[in-house]
């Protein structure tokens, strides 16, 4: 779980994972499309992303296909997150998203 | 336009044998898939079908390979709706690789048409089904997700 944590760290990765998330199974070219960043910067970053299990690279024909594994994230709620958000912290966050909600309105 | 495809990974501290048998048996399967037990000869060409306690089948498809305790693929349909049930199966792999004290599970979902209104649906079911299925092995437990109540009661 260390590894997902410290993979989650970086907000480039979670781009990245949000960009499976909407469309699974990119190539690296494809990617590096929507990054502005090197090659070798994508690549290293999906390699974090794969040695935690959050990114899984298939071949298909001659590409490697990279796509989403959502598992450890979930298990990451099961053991992290249903535990500690009980019914009062969803209601604190329930009125934060309410009340923000409002001054984003009036601003 | 790609076909859409889910590929859902994890490593279970457990044998291949143990993790064959959670994947075949259907006391096991009613712990962790949707309260449904799996029902199939185990034969290739086989049906098989996922069933409630009071028999009602929430999923079926036909059996493709069976080799224990490492390949099990099926084609899958989708019975909890009566409009997602008319679109044509799509096939589940499980692949079980020993990786030291622990068995990687791989659970691959493709063969959907570009349009499929199942797969949308299906992400989240799986990654919960997988990670009580790690629970269930690891200790012993199941994980009470919300997935299992709905299907019960949402099934066409």
């Amino acid at each position: 779980m260390e590894r997902v944590f410290k993979a989650l760290s970086d907000s480039t990765r979670r781009r990245i994972l949000d960009r499976l998330f909407d469309t699974d199974s990119l190539s690296l070219g494809e990617l590096c499309g929507g990054l502005e960043m090197s090659r070798q910067a994508v690549s290293k970053h999906l390699g974090i992303l794969e040695v935690a299990g959050l990114v899984i690279a298939v071949r298909r024909g001659r590409e490697k296909r990279h796509f989403l594994n959502p598992v450890p994230i979930q298990e990451i709620g099961d053991r992290w997150i249903a535990k500690y958000a009980r019914k009062q912290t969803r209601a604190i966050a329930a009125l934060k998203g309410a009340l923000e909600e409002d001054s984003h309105e009036e601003s | 336009m790609k076909n859409p495809e889910h590929i859902y990974q994890t490593y279970i501290r457990t044998t291949p044998q143990r993790l064959w048998e959670a994947i075949t048996s259907p006391e096991f399967t009613r712990q962790y898939f949707h309260r449904m037990r799996i029902d199939c000869d185990w034969q290739p060409g086989s049906e098989l079908k996922f069933r409630y306690d009071d028999g009602r089948v929430g999923c079926e498809g036909t059996l493709l390979d069976c080799v224990p305790p490492r390949l099990l693929r099926y084609t899958w349909r989708f019975l909890f709706d009566q409009e997602l049930a008319r679109e044509r199966p799509s096939t589940v792999t499980f692949e079980i690789e020993p990786r030291g004290e622990n068995c990687r599970l791989r659970v691959t979902h493709n063969d959907f048409d570009a349009d499929s209104k199942v797969f949308p649906m299906i992400s989240e079911g799986w990654s919960e089904v997988i990670s009580s299925l790690k629970s269930l092995l690891e200790t012993g437990a199941a994980l009470e997700v919300a997935g299992n109540a709905e299907a019960s009661r949402g099934v066409a």
